[in-house]
């Protein structure tokens, strides 16, 4: 569900200025670079990521993908990835290429603020810098000619170590023109090309603040979409419950060839971290609001983040762990548990009477 | 009164978590090959009166237990917690298996805080936080690695002869200590009753 339109043509305006402050960053421990990115897109457009990003949590896997990126996420709908992780919000996002620094500004200057794909081995703030190839998003909100007639591009990265400032543009194209191969000190991300990929997003104007009635709507959304996923033949993605008993049964079967099991590494972290999301807005919603059983959805949330460790670990382990196939089974088994448990809490929790203070 | 069994973990050291500059591949703190840069000393550490101790971490060999399910025999006696000095990759939560010494056997949930950016999640205590992180090609400053201390309940008030670890390529211990009360009278792990209830049959 949206709320608003999504033809209003005042959706965007600029709200950052690279004179006038830093500019706003979001970073949790369990969070990729594309809930983080976004985080900091909402956050320009005056939202709290976790009001709006936690609201959704949903199981999707789509098991032709490649997934060899920190920010991959299997896209569901035709409005984007931001779509799909703001499903009760009136936000877009779209993913385009650019070639050189002229196709970047003039990025900046339709969508201002945009989310630029990287590779850290070019990125001097990097920990991997002229080490390691890996895929990485920043946003790029702003661009500017320096006195010596130099073009720098503002760059905001608010993973670890944490980077924002002024960057000579050389930098940041030859990372975002980098064709980023593949790197045995990284065999999760690197070995797909970054390819000029930029994510542009659309923020329309939002309702002015959460309430009960979307917390009830979204945890009811969560509930059906669990109960309603299906993973058939047809399906591109498998979704809810029985996408992940289908995905935990081929983890199980693949549990003898560590190439397949790396995707299990990185697409679970964005299972994960949007499991964590779910939790933290669930505890301060309860916080705020005094709707205390919601304290019961973020301890269950908080175990699917855990369990989700278990198995992205141990998948990105797996040539070095002995008796794989038999531990693949139990952190299977957990993971289902874990999220059967927090789908009885939305039940439990929609069955109380919801009530806006 | 507390007493305190400090677990000899040598026999099981399986991972190097410290490398020197010049051997930075050697470490496998994480699935990245990161590593913490050598210490001059074993960490020594008391916590909540508990003492804590590493094997060295010189760089120069095994220095930790890499969570793989091995059995620690303990002295045969009631238990209390078991005080660690852990990391985990990323944060993680596990449980420990305790093998009672009448057979049967139980198990407690731990949680241990990432090894990387140095957040406590759980609310543990620092045990070491390193102001660089060791790369397999390089030194990295402004990031540090971060061993904690943390403690697992024994749940049970039976007495313990062994403990299992999980199997977890995640968890890694450094230190480990057992926590119980000085026993007054009778046997080790039996239940001291007191009061009238005795005589209620």
């Amino acid at each position: 569900m949206t709320l608003g339109s999504t033809t209003d043509a005042t959706a965007r305006t600029a709200r950052w200025d690279g004179a006038t402050g830093t500019y706003p960053q979001w970073y949790e421990d369990p969070l990729s670079c594309l809930q983080t990115t976004l985080g900091s897109i909402l956050m320009e457009h005056g939202l709290r990521p976790v009001d709006v990003l936690g609201l959704a949590c949903e199981f999707a896997f789509a098991p032709d993908d490649v997934m060899c990126e920190e920010f991959y996420r299997p896209a569901q709908s035709t409005r984007g990835v931001a779509a799909d992780l703001c499903p009760y919000h009136d936000v877009e996002s779209s993913w385009t290429t650019g070639a050189d620094a002229g196709d970047l500004i003039e990025l900046i200057e339709t969508h201002s603020s945009v989310i630029v794909a990287v590779d850290n081995y070019h990125l001097p703030f990097r920990p991997a810098f002229h080490d390691v190839h890996a895929a990485h998003l920043v946003v790029v909100p702003g661009w500017r000619r320096t006195a010596d007639g130099g073009l720098e591009f503002y760059v905001s990265d608010a993973q670890p170590p944490g980077f924002q400032g002024w960057l000579a543009a050389e930098h940041l194209v030859n990372s975002w023109t980098s064709g980023n191969p593949s790197d045995t000190q990284d065999v999760f991300f690197s070995s797909r090309e970054i390819g000029g990929r930029v994510l542009t997003t659309r923020v329309l104007p939002q309702p002015d603040e959460l309430t009960a009635g979307l917390a009830a709507l979204a945890l009811q959304g969560n509930l059906d979409r669990w109960a309603a996923g299906t993973a058939g033949p047809a399906d591109r993605v498998w979704t809810g419950r029985a996408g992940l008993l289908r995905f935990v049964e081929r983890l199980q079967a693949s549990s003898g060839d560590p190439e397949e099991l790396r995707g299990a590494y990185t697409f679970g972290w964005a299972m994960q971290a949007q499991a964590f999301l779910h939790g933290r807005f669930a505890q301060e919603f309860a916080q705020r609001w005094k709707q205390p059983w919601l304290l019961e959805v973020a301890a269950s949330a908080d175990r699917v983040v855990s369990a989700w460790s278990n198995v992205r670990l141990l998948s990105a382990h797996a040539t070095r762990t002995a008796g794989i196939t038999e531990l693949m089974v139990r952190r299977g088994a957990d993971l289902v548990h874990a999220y059967e448990q927090l789908a009885v809490d939305w039940r439990l929790a929609l069955s109380r009477e919801w009530t806006d203070l | 009164m507390t007493v305190h069994q400090v677990l000899a973990l040598e026999p099981f050291l399986n991972n190097q978590a410290a490398t020197t500059p010049e051997n930075l591949t050697d470490g496998r703190l994480n699935v990245w090959g990161n590593s913490l840069p050598a210490q001059a000393a074993p960490l020594a550490l008391e916590v909540d009166g508990v003492p804590l101790r590493s094997a060295p971490l010189d760089g120069r060999g095994p220095d930790n237990v890499l969570c793989a399910g091995q059995r620690i025999e303990v002295p045969e006696r009631r238990w209390d917690w078991l005080y660690v000095i852990g990391c985990g990759e990323r944060r993680v939560r596990d449980v420990v298996t305790w093998h009672l010494a009448d057979g049967a056997v139980d198990r407690d949930h731990f949680a241990l805080s990432d090894l990387w950016e140095g957040r406590s999640d759980f609310g543990e205590e620092l045990a070491l936080r390193t102001e660089v992180i060791h790369y397999p090609h390089h030194v990295q400053p402004r990031i540090g690695i971060t061993l904690w201390c943390q403690r697992v309940p024994v749940t049970t008030r039976k007495a313990l002869g062994a403990l299992t670890l999980p199997r977890n390529p995640a968890v890694h211990f450094f230190a480990m200590t057992l926590v119980g009360q000085q026993v007054s009278a009778g046997s080790a792990g039996e239940p001291q009753m007191q009061g009238a209830g005795r005589d209620l049959r």
